[in-house]
């Protein structure tokens, strides 16, 4: 139940970054077209931006459950079990003490934006604290699946992310390369 | 403490946290804070919020999802096939035939495509099954498509480009532009080498029955059409100088939806997939960059950049000397870092001395960008090794061995590059600078 319920949060907050992705194709072709008739769309770059960091940021977690954030594994691979054991809780922990941290500080910036009263400077002034949410929100989703891996370690279950590492090592890399 | 001693430190550590198998945009991150704390009294996490938030919303950033969007649309479509029958009868003449293949295929697609995998994968699919069955020798073959994929990062669109543009905060377009006439070079070096090879081992190229008239040759190329015009249209869009890379992307995305529409590959599931495929790449690099915000800002504020850039002018090097000492750095550094990585982790440490030194950092993008393409191809994590490896079912060793004059022609590269740096700068300050 829990299982399933955490699932769904990875795949629902990656399913919203595939839509922030779409909506910056959609707003771009859009803007070309509205040049095209001599006009604009009003702050096209602040919200292509902003869905930039949507897609970025609420992708976080799925990207990690599906093993896609790439690590050097070359001496994890060439290590005994036991050792690591030790080495991936140690990865997952330092993550989740990361990942900790910047969710607290992302925070301490809004509240600072907020009072501050900070405002894009575009056509469409957008108090900026609105789009931080989204870094706010994939960082804490993403928070929630390293805890949620690291305790699947701890319990000698594998988590989701090392299962595909697995697969992934016979099938055509999906890299930037 | 001392900058030389702290900088080592900062190395080691960022050496344990990405050997102990950390993901690489946290081992960045956590060398990044480590930086300010040991170094400066400024507020550590504060300035990681703000710099990771600060780069992330940036709209010249969103050319990488479009581009990615657009290379696997195509991936999921025929245009291989058409590459290959398209291709064939206008190369047959050629010494080394349909080797040549290879690499124009290549050459083509890297023009629409911005990953070396992607394109090695792409023409290798039918390239592959079609030169053995015609009786080409394996070695040449394997060696000229892990090769000739490389040029996938190097002839625009380049995903590898886009990071080191907003890494080293150079227009993305101008970048673009660059990577064209070295792209040709090495084109024209590989194939090149073919025709050498072929006039040495004249008896190794089967003879090619298929001769088609001109009608036949243009018959057969009507597959290839989509593609071209896609080419066409990205390259024109580069050229124009009113898009923006983003807006480039964007409507080839569009265009490589119309393609796979037009070859009736296109349907919900792929346009998912490949969304989602788009997505998970741009999050992995996504979190890289997000380490590298940390790390640039911690670099910027203990002045380690400026500290070696001084040292480095003060040693007096010959600048050839330098290049080819970075060369051997990147070649190592390659064995065991991806390409992203490897850029994202370098280019703000070391920029500062290379424009020292008198290069432009538009060179210098192409530089790391043929960097990247040799570490595809070097054993053990090489990915353009790994797709042939996996194609064919040989070792990595055999591979790996068959691609070395193609490596070394790279290499090659490099070295005309050093001499003629026009080559890498003459284009974008001619199209772009009006």
């Amino acid at each position: 139940m829990i299982r399933r319920t955490l699932d769904a949060i990875y795949a629902g907050s990656g399913a919203l970054a595939v839509a922030f992705l779409v909506m910056i194709a959609v707003l771009t072709v859009a803007q070309v077209c509205a040049r095209l008739m001599g006009t604009l769309v009003p702050s096209a770059d602040d919200f292509a931006g902003f869905c930039m960091a949507g897609a970025v940021f609420l992708g976080f977690a799925y990207t990690l459950r599906a093993g896609i954030h790439i690590r050097v594994l070359s001496v994890l691979s060439h290590v005994p079990p036991g050792v690591r054991r030790v080495l991936e809780l140690a990865c997952a922990g330092l993550a989740v003490v990361t990942v900790g941290e910047l969710v607290y500080y992302t925070v301490d910036m809004i509240l600072t934006s907020r009072q501050l009263n900070e405002y894009t400077i575009g056509l469409i002034p957008v108090p900026k604290w609105i789009p931080m949410l989204l870094m706010l929100t994939g960082l804490s989703v993403l928070l929630l699946a390293l805890a949620d891996s690291f305790v699947q370690l701890v319990r000698r279950k594998t988590p989701s992310y090392m299962v595909r590492e697995e697969e992934q090592a016979n099938s055509i890399p999906a890299g930037a390369e | 403490m001392e900058l030389p001693i702290l900088s080592l430190v900062l190395l080691v550590l960022l050496l344990l946290l990405l050997g102990m198998g950390i993901w690489i945009g946290f081992a960045l991150l956590l060398t990044g804070v480590a930086a300010i704390a040991w170094f400066t009294s400024a507020p550590v996490g504060k300035i990681a919020a703000t710099a990771i938030w600060g780069d992330s919303n940036d709209w010249t950033l969103t050319a990488l999802p479009m581009f990615l969007w657009m290379g696997d649309i195509l991936f999921r479509t025929r245009v291989s096939e058409g590459l290959f029958k398209g291709l064939a009868p206008w190369l047959a003449w050629a010494p080394g035939r349909l080797l040549h293949v290879n690499i124009f295929g290549c050459a083509l697609f890297s023009a629409v495509s911005g990953s070396s995998t992607a394109t090695c994968a792409t023409v290798s699919r039918i390239a592959l099954p079609e030169l053995k069955r015609r009786g080409y020798p394996e070695p040449i073959t394997i060696g000229s498509l892990a090769g000739a994929g490389t040029l996938g990062i190097l002839i625009p669109p380049s995903i590898i480009m886009i990071v080191y543009a907003v890494a080293a905060e150079v227009s993305i377009l101008h970048m673009f532009v660059a990577g064209i006439l070295p792209g040709l070079l090495v084109t024209v070096l590989f194939s090149g080498y073919i025709m050498l090879w072929s006039a040495v081992n004249p008896g190794k190229v089967p003879q090619e029955p298929l001769r088609l008239n001109l009608a036949g040759k243009l018959r057969a190329s009507k597959d290839l059409l989509p593609c071209v015009l896609l080419v066409v249209g990205v390259i024109a869009g580069m050229f124009s100088g009113v898009a923006t890379a983003t807006e480039i992307g964007a409507l080839g995305v569009v265009g490589a939806l119309i393609v796979a529409a037009f070859m009736r590959t296109l349907n919900w599931k792929t346009f998912v997939e490949s969304a989602y495929s788009a997505l998970t790449v741009t999050c992995m690099i996504g979190l890289i960059l997000m380490g590298s915000s940390v790390l640039s800002a911690a670099m910027a504020l203990t002045g380690i950049p400026r500290a070696l850039a001084e040292w480095v002018a003060a040693m007096h090097l010959n600048p050839y000397m330098l290049i080819a000492a970075l060369c051997v750095v990147y070649l190592i550094l390659g064995t065991a870092l991806e390409g992203v990585a490897m850029i994202l982790l370098t280019t703000s440490i070391a920029l500062p001395m290379i424009v020292g030194a008198g290069f432009d950092p538009l060179w210098f993008g192409v530089f790391i960008v043929v960097m990247t393409e040799l570490s595809t191809l070097s054993p053990p994590v090489g990915f353009n090794l790994f797709v042939l490896q996996l194609m064919t079912g040989r070792d990595q060793m055999y591979v790996a061995r068959a691609t070395t004059p193609f490596f070394l022609l790279l290499v090659a590269a490099v070295a005309i590059m050093a001499v003629f740096p026009e080559i890498v700068t003459w284009l974008p300050h001619k199209i772009l600078s009006r």
